[in-house]
């Protein structure tokens, strides 16, 4: 049961995560080549967006309305997803190196843009899920029925779908020649491509997974702490199927948008239990601050370092920084 | 009254339980005792609805547990395995506070009579000094008792262990089998998979013999002998006066 100590270790990391989030959220609205100060930031946000659209000579509303804010959204609902997902993951397969891509999701929206890449197919995004939503269903079909009650299985059904697809994107970046260098970074992510329609499928996903976590966080600490949960009243099967499919379909979708952004998934959840411990009523809100935290740091970044690949970003901030705890709690 | 109806029971195609019938009445222990491999654990699980009933009926009172879902299945069973592995650093009165989740809506915080049950569990099973540890960093027996204090916790009218003092000193298996007695009394109805034939001869109302998946009779403790045992466990027994009115049973 949760100590006095527990709540304010919670609430300060919370507030903590909270203030650093809107620091970062804030500051990706305030920089890049167009330089548009604080007060002409806060002015174009409260005029709305249809004012700005409706002033074509407003070149700083158009850069925030359709250049940043997007893209700063995108962003944070991409990285608070994955985390979210990466929180589901772990939980449901027992397996703290499991992640949101531990299913083939990745591999196979990789494929999907690699292959729309190299053919020069129009609308990448829609190959890219396509590719997530194919490589998912061999894997569940692989993993069949006892794969519920067996999430080993399942792993395995994606660790082998995964492998075939890397092999068949290999093979698809030696063919396309000229294109092998879009492919190449397309696979890194990036969101210099973001609009308000990657928000209006990232944001709800995001919310979607943290809603369905943060929900059920009581079967989820039954079914990771490795108790019996069927005898305590989850239908554990049924659980592993329903959020293992919603969010490897989020993932699938932020990984359309914005490419395969490794190491949040996977390594936000277990920070945020080094510094909260591993109940999901606070494991569940605090990785998806986190992750969108280290989503827009990362994003930030990486513009500022001529649209470097942001999954490599990710993983140079959150590496050390995640090296360092392990360290001080060794 | 939960009941087991003919039911045949398993993990694959083929089953390890066959034709079993049987009842736990409140009000009773049944102690299961059989050799390793004779499907007292799966007797157990396919009693609470956690392993698959290929044949047969379980019924709870008069509703045939499989209609039920597991929510209001926990509600009324509580189940103890033998196997405990715990995967993350929970504290021990959490994973206690486990067992009230069944009784907990979705953003439903535990009220006062659920901390008040985790709180008395805890002091059944002597676990307060490590009330605030983490799991993964108790001992074997600790562990074991933080598993049955989650199901004193759930407070269910049934009751299924699994070798509840396998690893277990003497004073906590003694503290154990006491407090499951105090269970029956209550009210409450119990089945316990047990190796030791004096620990069942000591607390149990009943005790059920299963051999290669199949019920070979359920007897009252004193029409247990020497005869029973070894056709049972295939190997003989001697008795031997025990304290008080008991007798003791010793394979030679």
């Amino acid at each position: 049961m949760a100590t006095s100590r527990d709540h304010f270790r919670t609430v300060l990391v919370f507030l903590v995560l909270a203030l650093a989030l809107a620091g970062a959220f804030g500051y990706s609205l305030l920089s890049g080549d167009v330089r548009i100060p604080l007060r002409e930031v806060l002015r174009i946000l409260a005029s709305g967006a249809r004012e700005a659209a409706g002033s074509p000579e407003d070149l700083a509303g158009a850069v925030i309305w359709q250049v940043r804010l997007p893209r700063a959204l995108t962003a944070l609902a991409t990285g608070a997803g994955l985390a979210g997902c990466g929180v589901l993951f772990q939980a449901l397969l027992l397996n703290p190196l499991a992640e949101p891509y531990t299913l083939g999701v990745a591999s196979g929206a990789a494929f999907g843009a690699a292959a729309a890449i190299s053919f020069q197919w129009p609308f990448l995004t829609f190959w890219a899920f396509a590719g997530s939503v194919g490589a998912l269903g061999v894997v569940f079909m692989l993993g069949g029925r006892g794969a519920l009650r067996e999430p080993t299985r399942m792993i395995l059904a994606g660790v082998v779908v995964g492998s075939i697809l890397s092999a068949a994107i290999a093979l698809l970046k030696a063919l396309s020649g000229q294109m092998m260098a879009a492919i190449v970074l397309w696979i890194m992510g990036s969101f210099a491509g973001s609009s308000w329609g990657s928000v209006g499928w990232c944001l709800p996903a995001a919310i979607l997974v943290g809603g369905l976590g943060f929900g059920l966080h009581r079967d989820l600490d039954i079914v990771a702490s490795g108790s019996p949960a069927m005898a305590l009243g989850v239908n554990e099967p049924r659980l592993r199927l329903g959020l293992l499919l919603i969010s490897s379909l989020a993932t699938a979708v932020f990984v359309s948008f914005s490419g395969v952004v490794g190491f949040v998934g996977l390594v936000v959840p277990h920070l945020v239990r080094i510094l909260a411990g591993p109940n999901h009523v606070r494991l569940v809100p605090l990785s998806l601050l986190g992750g969108g935290l280290l989503m827009l740091v990362a994003d930030q970044a990486a513009r500022s370092l001529s649209e470097l690949p942001v999954g490599v970003i990710t993983a140079l901030v959150g590496g050390p920084v995640f090296c360092l705890l392990l360290w001080r709690r060794a | 009254m939960l009941s087991a109806t003919r039911i045949s029971a398993g993990y694959g195609s083929l089953p390890v339980l066959r034709e079993i019938s049987l009842e736990i009445r409140p009000g009773e222990v049944l102690a299961l005792l059989g050799p390793n491999g004779s499907g007292k654990s799966t007797l157990l699980s396919a009693l609470c609805g956690v392993v698959r009933v290929i044949e047969g009926e379980v019924r709870l009172g008069d509703r045939p547990i499989s209609g039920m879902d597991r929510r209001s299945v926990s509600r009324q069973v509580a189940y103890v395995p033998q196997q405990f592995a715990f995967t993350q650093g929970f504290r021990v009165a959490e994973i206690v506070l486990m067992g009230r989740s069944c009784w907990l809506g979705p953003f439903e915080r535990p009220g006062e009579m659920d901390r008040r049950k985790v709180e008395e569990a805890l002091k059944a099973m002597d676990l307060e000094k490590v009330r605030e540890k983490p799991v993964t960093e108790i001992s074997g027996g600790e562990a074991q008792r933080a598993c049955l204090a989650r199901a004193l916790a759930q407070d269910t009218r049934f009751c299924l262990f699994d070798e509840p003092t396998a690893s277990l000193d003497p004073r906590h298996a003694l503290l154990v089998m006491e407090r499951l007695a105090d269970l029956a009394r209550e009210g409450k109805g119990l089945a316990v998979a047990l190796h030791d034939v004096n620990l069942a001869f000591r607390y149990a109302s009943k005790m059920a013999f299963l051999k290669e998946g199949r019920l070979l009779g359920v007897f009252a403790p004193r029409e247990v002998n020497e005869t029973v045992l070894e056709s049972v466990f295939e190997v003989g027994w001697r008795f031997a006066p025990g304290p008080g009115l008991s007798r003791l049973a010793f394979p030679v």
